[in-house]
């Protein structure tokens, strides 16, 4: 004798009652938040990064606190089908939105982990890379750009810019150029450069050259670099920076210029009482590090996630907030 | 940018002054001090951690108009606490308003086309601004949940806690796209997957697993009555959240070192 179909039947929905609980999604879901809570700490110290800058892998984990999330996504909206007749729409469309919001966004978030991870690349004035220091699943790896990446010039006042010229070797004419504010990018291939910001422990050294003429102008410039000190003077050419010249003699620097050739300019002779002659009026004020420009190297990624992400999380948020559960006390749908 | 301060600073004054005009300007003043004091303690971190060898010197001028207009909106932040504090639902639809739209318009700004607020990272700026605005409020419910919850399990007639409790985590689910949008305008990519953005997501969705765990209507009994303090639960991971980034040098769910 068969059992009753509707005993089966049961058994089953006491099981999809019990899986629909409130308790078992918030368990789920307690489970993925601890799990992405404790892993940066546990993580972090082996890896070696810092806490804003540096991607954190952990692909066991991650997987582990999705599916969670995963799981308790299907049962919720389980739940929400079994339970939309108890109440109107305008009760649960916009939690399912935002839930719908939530869930995308994490997707987008896990979709973005794996491959190369974003890092930091300074590049000095005047220097050129043809590829970058990548990481990817936690192992070092040198990466070729598809084209040549050459910083020509960087300001650091009034606001910060950096100009990027990018080219394939040998096609030097089909250069493209880019003025980059803060905070914009440019795209290298696959890759997108985000002018991030400057540093002066990375930067090269530049010389800071003014003259005894009156009617100068102390002019700076890095090596490879020209200046020119006057309105009607010819440019100098810097050859050679050194912070301290032959071990004791101190910062100086070497200029070439048609009529006076290649000659050094020392920092020390304009802080004598009596300084030796010169073929030249030069005065060496210091030598610093210059400014190198700091970019975040991604891949490209389209921007059409985040927007789609955006929407469904506001219209989830103002129709919980002015529609939804959240609106007034009382209804736990 | 001065000009969105302006903006800002009008709307969270209107918002203010129907709380005051609603009787409700002790508990206005009471949130707006205290969210005024963390963005102080927030300033001194950013500056004490600028020229930090290593550290990419940022744009000074993003920090001082960044915050100026966080000072501003966080002001608004206070209106997403009162619609439920006293039962009324209706009558400070207007502060809840102004709250939330404010958060929606510099998203409206973030995303407008450069000309308007003069390039990409003072766009990131506003957004900066508006992240801390959606963190503000939801940290704010989320006490008021806090209170509420304790005052319910001393014995008092039960208020809104648990309203409030999920309405803090749907404000803390509005940080996440703002958190991708100012990345993207900063450093060009949505995301980095920092340790920064595991801790935050996992705040949230620990807030949010609490808040489902809630007790229903009509439940009743010991364990029942001990959930009826997880709105407290909620406030303190989502405090201990933001401490801990503040901790750690970052801003809660962004990878930006401050």
């Amino acid at each position: 004798m068969p059992r009753p179909i509707d005993t089966e039947t049961s058994r089953i929905g006491r099981l999809w009652q019990s899986a629909t609980r409130p308790a078992t999604l918030g368990g789920l879901v307690i489970t993925a938040g601890l799990l992405l809570v404790v892993i940066p700490f546990t993580e972090m110290s082996a890896a070696g990064g810092d806490w804003w800058t540096s991607a954190l892998r952990a692909d066991a984990a991650l997987s582990l606190a999705m599916t969670a999330v995963a799981v308790a996504a299907v049962l919720a909206l389980g739940r929400l089908m079994d339970r939309a007749h108890l109440s109107s729409p305008a009760d649960w469309l916009g939690p399912m939105i935002l839930g719908v919001g939530v869930c995308a966004a994490l997707a987008h978030w896990v979709s973005l982990h794996g491959g190369i991870e974003p890092v930091q690349q300074t590049i000095s004035a005047g220097e050129t890379v043809q590829s970058f220091d990548a990481r990817i699943d936690g192992e070092s790896l040198e990466v070729m750009y598809p084209r040549r990446v050459e910083v020509t010039d960087i300001q650091t006042e009034p606001s910060p810019m950096a100009v990027v010229r990018t080219f394939k070797p040998g096609e030097v004419g089909q250069s493209r150029r880019g003025k980059l504010d803060a905070g914009a990018s440019i795209g290298v291939g696959d890759f997108r450069l985000t002018f991030v910001g400057f540093s002066r422990t990375d930067g090269g050294l530049e010389a800071v050259v003014s003259s005894t003429r009156d009617d100068s102008i102390a002019a700076s410039a890095p090596v490879g670099g020209s200046f020119t000190l006057t309105l009607d003077g010819d440019p100098y050419r810097v050859e050679e920076i050194v912070e301290n010249y032959l071990g004791s003699v101190g910062p100086a620097v070497r200029v070439s210029r048609s009529d006076i050739g290649s000659t050094w300019v020392f920092k020390r002779a304009a802080e004598m009482s009596d300084p030796p002659a010169f073929e030249h009026d030069l005065t060496l004020e210091t030598v610093r590090r210059a400014p190198a420009a700091v970019f975040l190297v991604s891949r490209s990624t389209p921007v059409w996630p985040i927007n789609v992400v955006g929407i469904l999380i506001i219209l989830g948020v103002v129709g919980t907030l002015f529609f939804g559960s959240a609106r007034s006390n009382g209804r736990n749908a | 940018m001065t000009t969105w301060s302006i903006v800002f600073g009008l709307v969270a004054g209107f918002s203010a002054l129907g709380s005051i005009r609603a009787g409700r300007w002790a508990a206005t003043s009471a949130v707006a001090v205290g969210w005024l004091g963390l963005l102080v303690i927030g300033v001194g971190l950013h500056f004490g951690a600028a020229g930090t060898a290593g550290v990419p010197q940022w744009v000074p001028t993003w920090s001082f108009q960044g915050l100026a207009a966080m000072v501003a909106m966080a002001a608004c932040a206070p209106s997403a606490v009162l619609p439920a504090m006293h039962g009324g639902e209706t009558d400070t639809a207007s502060s809840v308003s102004a709250g939330v739209w404010s958060i929606l318009i510099a998203v409206a700004a973030g995303v407008w086309p450069e000309s308007w607020v003069m390039g990409a990272y003072r766009e990131g700026a506003v957004l900066v601004a508006a992240h801390g605005s959606a963190l503000a409020a939801a940290l704010s419910v989320a006490s008021a949940a806090a209170g509420a919850s304790v005052a319910t399990w001393l014995g008092h007639e039960r208020g809104n806690a648990d309203l409030l409790a999920r309405r803090a985590v749907v404000l803390g689910w509005l940080t996440w796209p703002l958190a991708e949008l100012v990345h993207w305008r900063i450093i060009g990519t949505p995301a980095v997957g920092s340790p920064a953005e595991w801790f935050a997501l996992g705040t949230v969705l620990l807030a949010t697993g609490l808040v489902i765990l809630s007790p229903r209507d009509g439940e009743t009994g010991r364990a029942q009555n001990l959930r009826r303090l997880i709105p407290v639960a909620v406030f303190v991971v989502l405090a201990a959240g933001v401490g801990i980034s503040l901790s750690q040098g970052g801003w809660f769910g962004l990878s930006l070192p401050m």
